[in-house]
């Protein structure tokens, strides 16, 4: 339960987090890129992005680091505190997620993407950015929100979390087919298994975004 | 008793507010010129203000007669009358005081004190007549007509004169003095002083003098009797003086006038204005002490309001006081003089104002009149006059903190000269005027012969001025009639009337300040944007670069936002948006014109390839069309209650929506972050953009085939197609553009 007046006293590090939203989002972006020049053969950018995704993710964890700091000199109550971390651990982990995804590939560097995957390959990057795109939109939404008190810009939030759900369940579903294109396509077992594994890894991205947007409406639950 | 004395807290409390939204609303007027010229550092304008209002105040003393009796005859009415009158009148000064305040318009304390006691007097003695049963032209009875009307056409008349005089007095010191008037100033220096500071010296006499507290009555009659003696001896003495400074020193003489001039302004402010503050709350506390000392303290007539009454000096320096720290804290202040300042300025640039069909009709009768006059002024003497008034010789120069005076500061003292000397002729003639008017219409006046209202601003500058000024209009009406309506809410609901009116000042003070403090932080956003003058071309295309960058990354929340309020049929999400656009073509406006100050910075430069640059002020203004064109159209269609948009529809033109945000927001990021550009990725992006919309088009067409989707349904979904494959389009030609900037720059490195 939240007393709308007496929580503007109660700051909560909006800005940081929207910070931390979007270095995600940039994150995200290099990683669709990095896909994107593995695919190609005539990309040799492969690990400027790796080196991007790295360095996004360095900021991301000081950033995180002022929101812990700023949280605890202005939390509301211990579960608030919890529940925002948890949200920050959750939109780290979409970070980390990016950062394996590449890593998983730079095992097999010379393999390529198959020719006839490819395409299902960057849906799923595709389906994959899209919620990620959507937290950036829903911290700011969120700000606005503990401006206001409104029960309409909660409607707004509540509805990108949805979005965002939605987002996910399109990334989940384009993972099955990629995994059994995967399955009937490949013969080489030790192609599958890496194609296989980063299809999941890719797919935890979205899963995670999710995850961030059930701890942002948690958050903002009356 | 306790409910006036309850009243009387409250009109304390009132007058503390009062005198911090009356000053913030009056400050512009012996602000404007100092800081529109930049004569000096704004800590010591504000100092020289603040010693002239303190000064002021103590001259006080004797002018708060007009708030007793000036309006209304106090001897026909009982002291909780007298409350009513005085409570409605300070609630309704407050919130109209607040609200031009908040729209950074200057308004006449004066003229809205006169109609707020005329209002809430009318209001009493109209409810006093309904109860006798008399008629109602008894209300006559009641309110002081003669001196009511004299005051109102008084300051009418003020305003004409006032543009008049700034106009005239401008038109020919510019042609003694010309935009280059320093060479000049060395002969005519002394002149010029001896009549601007005489001048001055003899609006504090006659301003200051009419209510000290400690000239004698005899002293102040020798004054009013001796004008042409006292000017005729202070102009030989200042002439002496400053003709002795521009010959044997390098200080500038005007500098010391427009200084002096405002602490001339600032005192006579303090001085007069002081009393529609909080000479009708110390009324207020006088008819209460009056009627408290008698056994029937309820069935007195307050008669003894028409005497004079002696001010307690304490009591005016703490206004003061509160005047002085208003005066350097308020931003409301800083707004106010912002927009006179703005509207006198000597450059183009960004105008605050819009234009729309009375003031263009007004700018193009004048230029018609001008014309024809133009045509029978003889040829040499239209030379020569227009070779004196070349404003091409205004060079001005920025000072330290590097921003440029609006004006020189031969314009700062002829505005300065011309309100004092307006002020103090009226005041002699005892003609009542607004202070503000006159010194806005001056300074108006004055930069219309200045030719500050080129063909280029005039229109803007017009609808300014006609803003103002029917604010002005909209002063006396509104302050008429709210403080009607309080005085009688206050008569027949009481404490209950007194208490809702007072939370209701608070509650919308409250929302009036929140709306400032937002409107002041999207300006400084907005001004921030705008190049100097002085800055080198490296400089300049990398803000271009930025600013593009900011500005797409707006044009992309603003698409979300607006796509978001259309699912939703959210008329009010979509009207804030729609509120928007005006700011967002703002932006694009700056930025265009810093493309073209980078252009000329270029051209200076040997620039290569200028035609980049005529591309990007293109592809910008796409952007910008096809953004506000999506919006539009949201708006109009949600507005009007069509039907929604259906769910698949939706559906497809979020997958739309995705595809541009994301690319604006990459082409953003490269930008800003100087990002080597991934122009496969960005290809891909559009190309599937394409694609999409291409699919998306044969979806529609089988809705449209099927009556599915409604023919206005159908414009927008497909305007919302159409221009997101525009910005698409111009936005990867922004992309082109910059990617062969840093082609050329890495070639220039490596060679």
């Amino acid at each position: 339960m939240q007393i709308p007046f007496l929580s503007k006293f109660t700051g909560m590090p909006f800005n940081a987090l929207q910070e931390h939203a979007e270095k995600v989002k940039e994150c995200a972006w290099a990683f669709q890129q990095a896909m994107e020049c593995y695919g190609s053969n005539r990309c040799d950018r492969f690990e400027e992005y790796m080196k991007e995704v790295d360095q996004l993710e360095s900021h991301a964890d000081k950033i995180k680091g002022k929101i812990r700091a700023s949280v605890h000199k202005h939390s509301k109550t211990p579960v608030m505190e919890f529940q925002l971390f948890m949200f920050i651990s959750e939109q780290d982990k979409v970070l980390d997620s990016v950062e394996e995804s590449l890593n998983w590939i730079s095992y097999r560097p010379s393999s390529g993407m198959p020719e006839n995957l490819k395409k299902d390959f960057f849906n799923l990057v595709d389906a994959v950015i899209t919620p990620i795109e959507e937290l950036s939109v829903m911290v700011a939404e969120t700000k606005k929100y503990y401006k206001s008190y409104s029960e309409k810009q909660r409607k707004i939030v509540i509805d990108i979390i949805q979005n965002l759900r939605k987002s996910e369940h399109e990334a989940d579903q384009l993972e099955d087919t990629l995994k059994l294109n995967i399955f009937s396509n490949e013969t080489d077992p030790a192609a599958v298994f890496h194609l296989v594994k980063l299809t999941e890894m890719i797919g935890s991205i979205a899963d995670h975004a999710e995850n961030a947007g059930d701890m942002m409406r948690a958050i903002i639950a009356r | 008793m306790e409910f006036y004395i309850f009243a009387i807290i409250v009109l304390v409390g009132l007058a503390v507010s009062d005198l911090i939204v009356g000053v913030s609303n009056d400050a512009v007027n012996f602000l404007n010129s100092s800081i529109g010229s930049r004569v000096a550092p704004r800590y010591v304008i504000m100092i020289i203000a603040s010693i002239g209002m303190l000064a002021g105040v103590t001259f006080s003393s004797g002018m708060m007669e007009v708030a007793r009796k000036g309006i209304f005859h106090p001897q026909y009415f009982l002291m909780p009358e007298m409350m009513t009158i005085f409570l409605a009148v300070m609630l309704t000064d407050i919130l109209l005081l607040d609200l031009f305040n908040t729209f950074g318009l200057p308004t006449s304390t004066t003229v809205s004190i006169v109609f707020e006691l005329l209002g809430a007097a009318v209001a009493v003695s109209l409810i006093k007549t309904f109860a006798s049963e008399d008629s109602y032209t008894a209300v006559v009875t009641y309110i002081n007509t003669g001196k009511a009307l004299a005051i109102i056409s008084g300051i009418l008349l003020s305003i004409i004169v006032a543009f008049i005089c700034g106009a005239v007095a401008q038109f020919f010191s510019r042609l003694f003095f010309t935009f280059d008037y320093e060479p000049k100033m060395k002969y005519l220096g002394g002149i010029w002083g001896g009549l601007a500071l005489s001048m001055i010296t003899y609006f504090i006499l006659i301003k200051g003098a009419k209510g000290t507290s400690f000239l004698t009555s005899e002293a102040v009659d020798w004054i009013n009797n001796n004008t042409l003696k006292i000017l005729s001896v202070s102009f030989i003495i200042f002439a002496l003086i400053f003709q002795f400074l521009v010959t044997f020193t390098r200080i500038n003489i005007l500098k010391i006038i427009v200084l002096v001039g405002t602490f001339a302004l600032a005192m006579a402010f303090a001085a007069n204005d002081l009393v529609n503050f909080i000479g009708v709350p110390m009324a207020g506390w006088n008819a209460y002490e009056i009627a408290a000392a008698t056994d029937t303290p309820f069935k007195t007539t307050m008669e003894a309001l028409q005497h004079p009454i002696q001010s307690n000096t304490f009591l005016l320096l703490i206004a003061g006081s509160i005047m002085m720290i208003t005066l350097w804290v308020s931003k409301k202040s800083r707004s106010v003089t912002s927009t006179q300042i703005d509207l006198s300025s000597q450059d183009e640039g960004m105008e605050r104002f819009g234009s729309f069909v009375l003031s263009r009709i007004v700018v193009g009768m004048v230029a018609s009149i001008f014309d024809f006059l133009n045509r029978l002024v003889p040829k040499n003497v239209r030379i020569f006059i227009s070779k004196r008034l070349d404003p091409s010789a205004y060079k001005p120069t920025a000072v330290t903190s590097g921003k440029m005076p609006s004006f020189d500061l031969l314009r700062a003292s002829v505005n300065l000269m011309m309100a004092s000397a307006v002020v103090a002729y009226a005041t002699s003639l005892k003609l009542p005027l607004s202070t503000t008017y006159v010194t806005f219409m001056v300074a108006m006046g004055a930069s219309l012969a200045d030719q500050a209202w080129g063909r280029e601003s005039a229109v803007y500058r017009v609808t300014g001025v006609m803003t103002v000024v029917g604010g002005w209009f909209c002063t006396a009406f509104i302050a008429f009639t709210v403080s009607f309506i309080f005085a009688n809410l206050l008569h027949y609901f009481g404490l209950f009337a007194l208490v809702s009116l007072v939370l209701l000042a608070a509650l919308l003070i409250f929302r009036s300040f929140r709306y400032h403090s937002k409107r002041e932080e999207e300006k400084g956003g907005i001004a921030a944007l705008s190049l100097k003058d002085d800055l080198d071309a490296a400089y300049a295309v990398n803000t271009a670069f930025e600013q593009t960058g900011h500005f797409l990354n707006e044009v992309s929340w603003s698409l979300r936002a607006c796509f978001d309020g259309l699912s939703a049929e959210d008329r009010q999400r979509l009207r804030i948006i729609r509120n928007q656009i005006k700011n967002l073509q703002t932006i694009t406006n700056i930025i265009i014109a810093n493309i073209f100050k980078t252009l000329y910075m270029l051209d200076k430069e040997n620039a290569e390839h200028p035609r980049r640059y005529t591309m990007t002020v293109g592809a910008l203004q796409e952007i910008t069309e096809s953004h506000r064109d999506i919006i539009m159209r949201a708006f109009h269609h949600t507005i009007n209650f069509h039907s929604g948009l259906l769910e698949d529809q939706k559906e497809e033109l979020r997958r739309v929506r995705i595809y541009v945000s994301r690319l604006l927001e990459n082409t953003a990021i490269m930008l800003l972050k100087r990002k080597k550009i991934d122009y496969d990725y960005i290809e891909n992006q559009c190309e599937k953009l394409t694609n999409l919309i291409q699919e998306l088009d044969q979806k529609q067409i089988k809705r449209i085939q099927s009556a599915e989707s409604k023919t206005r349904l159908s414009i927008l979904y497909y305007s919302f197609l159409e221009n997101s494959e525009k910005i698409s389009t111009h936005t990867r030609i922004l992309l082109d553009i910059f990617r062969d900037y840093f082609l050329i720059e890495n070639n220039k490195k490596t060679s």
